[in-house]
């Protein structure tokens, strides 16, 4: 397996959820392990007060920094969409 | 207006019957990591069946123990649910199935990989994909076939005259949001409303695969309890992740189904163009368009549901309701009035309002607008994807699951995952494993777990009908949910009514 296919099944999902595997370099997991949890932390605040009718500052927003920005992630979103509707055929 | 709502009728008080129920179409992936090839989407459902089938099931029977059937069907996994007496009922027992579902991926993707190379299997409860397909999530309404004034067919016309304007505008608290306008998103790159809205052609058709329409005729023959009652079919909504929306929607319907049944209703605006109307409305998120009517006026559709609200509120003033009739009356009344004055306090209620509020979130987050937005960017696929993952029944990965975490204090260190903010999740999974008691599913279901529990020779693989050995009982009326031969073998274990008989000539 490519070493591109391996980090795509590493990668976190678009809003930075990651699956739950030992991360074969300790050091970028550790990292990516920290940015997930902020963004999370993040992003459980926006939505609390997303949904009491509330808008986050442009200061919060900031805070929410997800780690997609790397190209073989990006790829991996269109590679995600075409798989899923490579899979679907027309139902009723 | 045909009758006044002052005019107080005896009939009206008389309960009316209904039976709900939803046809759910799954979409389904399961790529092999090493071929990088899709697997034949009818193994994906049979591994998904065989898992259903050990924890819930039998594998003589298409149906499960509690009363709904699980099978293969265009390519995708369609959820029949029970049959259920109120929309409440039929809401949990749809919760059910997404939660039955979610308990069984894993095991169903092992199955998967040990063909070899491994894989992930999505299950994932939406109505589109990027390549102009659609599929289902389709509702089925017991209801009269005639009135005391009406017969039959005038009684159908004036069914869809009544319902199309209500159709066209339930989606501003059912629709379940989309990314994209057009059937392959070749319109324009935005959010709208509705999953389905570009799949619906017609105003009335017979075809579910073709010339999709805001009412359909298709089970319009069925013959339902000696021919009293129709099976109202409607193909044009979307599936729900959000079981208030799912009760919302059924509710609502069956609120209006009742008072045509009663001959209870009185003006209400009619489209000029349904269709179009239905597009519209898809694509105006502010839920300010307004859409022209046939007198020569325009209303929006939060404007258009209020005539229908005000109409059940007087009805439901005169005439006994159920508790959750008054509930959903004050549910749907309070949900106009969020959608004119802050749809924001819906959001985590209704579908389309919850995903676009995590997208714009998203996009905030990066100093983007929708309109920045390139076809082919890495930012378009990663929207694209979200809009798949909202629906997306793992809780790994799906962003309504992802939603409930978040906005509930239970935290990494909660011991159940959270099925909905709507529900009691006990009693959502009580329902995975009991059938609804007052209707036809509760002697499926209960002999289906006879079937597991002591192995009386049981196989359900119609609607109708349940065989015992060789002996089948009809179950003509959904709404019969007793019968004393099927009690007995219950009662007394495995025997059936022709080992009874045996029995009885030896003795």
């Amino acid at each position: 397996m490519s070493d591109q296919r391996r980090i795509r099944k590493e990668k976190p999902s678009s809003l930075g959820r990651r699956e739950e595997q030992a991360p074969t370099n300790l050091a970028r997991g550790a990292e990516e392990a920290e940015a997930v949890d902020r963004h999370l932390k993040a992003m459980a605040d926006l939505v609390r007060r997303m949904s009491l009718g509330q808008t986050p500052s442009s200061d919060e927003a900031r805070i929410i920094e997800l780690s997609d920005n790397r190209p073989e992630l990006r790829q991996t979103s269109e590679e995600y969409v075409t798989e899923f509707s490579d899979s679907q055929t027309m139902g009723q | 207006m045909l009758q006044s709502s002052a005019t107080v009728r005896p009939w009206a008080s008389k309960v009316r019957h209904r039976v709900f129920s939803l046809e759910t179409e799954y979409a389904i992936c399961f790529v092999e990591s090493e071929s990088r090839s899709p697997v034949d989407p009818s193994l994906v459902v049979d591994a998904l069946r065989r898992s259903l089938v050990k924890r819930y099931g039998t594998d003589e029977s298409a149906f499960l123990v509690n009363g709904s059937k699980f099978h293969y069907d265009l390519g995708h996994a369609e959820w029949s649910l029970p049959e259920c007496r109120t929309a409440r009922e039929a809401a949990i027992y749809d919760k059910a199935a997404d939660a039955a579902l979610r308990g069984v991926l894993r095991g169903a993707e092992k199955q998967l990989s040990s063909r070899g190379g491994g894989g992930r299997l999505r299950v994932v409860k939406n109505n589109v994909d990027a390549n102009g397909r659609t599929w289902g999530c389709h509702e089925n309404y017991l209801c009269q076939r005639e009135t005391d004034w009406l017969q039959r067919g005038d009684h159908l016309r004036l069914l869809i005259r009544y319902l199309v304007p209500f159709l066209v505008t339930r989606q501003v608290y059912a629709g379940a949001g989309r990314v994209g306008w057009g059937q392959n998103l070749e319109e324009r790159f935005a959010f709208q409303i509705m999953q389905r809205a570009d799949f619906i052609e017609k105003v009335v058709s017979d075809d579910t695969q073709h010339d999709r329409a805001i009412v359909n005729l298709g089970r319009e023959r069925d013959t339902l309890a000696a021919d009293e009652f129709r099976r109202l079919h409607l193909i044009l909504a979307d599936a729900n992740m959000s079981g208030w929306a799912t009760w919302l929607k059924l509710g609502t319907t069956g609120l209006l189904l009742r008072m045509l049944e009663d001959l209870h209703f009185g003006e209400i605006p009619h489209l000029g163009d349904p269709v179009d109307a239905l597009h519209r409305i898809s694509r105006d998120p502010t839920c300010s368009v307004e859409v022209p009517l046939t007198d020569g006026s325009t209303a929006t559709a939060v404007q258009i549901q209020r005539r229908y609200h005000q109409q059940a509120r007087s009805y439901l003033e005169r005439f006994p309701a159920s508790s959750e009739e008054r509930e959903i009356l004050r549910a749907w009344g309070e949900a106009l009035d969020q959608l004119e004055q802050d749809p924001r306090g819906l959001v985590g209620k209704v579908d389309w309002l919850t995903k676009k509020a995590l997208l714009d979130g998203w996009l905030g987050q990066r100093g983007l607008n929708w309109s920045d937005i390139d076809r082919g960017s890495p930012v378009y696929y990663d929207l694209l994807k979200m809009d798949i993952d909202y629906h997306n029944l793992a809780s790994t990965e799906g962003l309504f699951y992802e939603f409930l975490k978040l906005v509930s204090d239970h935290g990494g260190g909660a011991e159940e995952e959270p099925l909905d903010s709507f529900f009691d999740p006990q009693v959502v999974r009580q329902a995975i494993q009991t059938p609804p008691p007052y209707t036809r599913a509760k002697i499926r279901g209960d002999l289906l777990r006879s079937a597991r529990r002591h192995g009386t020779p049981v196989a359900v693989d119609h609607w109708e009908q349940v065989v015992l050995g060789d002996y089948g009982i009809l179950l003509e009326d959904p709404l019969r949910f007793f019968d004393a031969e099927v009690f007995s073998i219950l009662r007394d274990g495995k025997r059936t009514p022709r080992d009874a008989t045996d029995h009885d000539e030896d003795a």
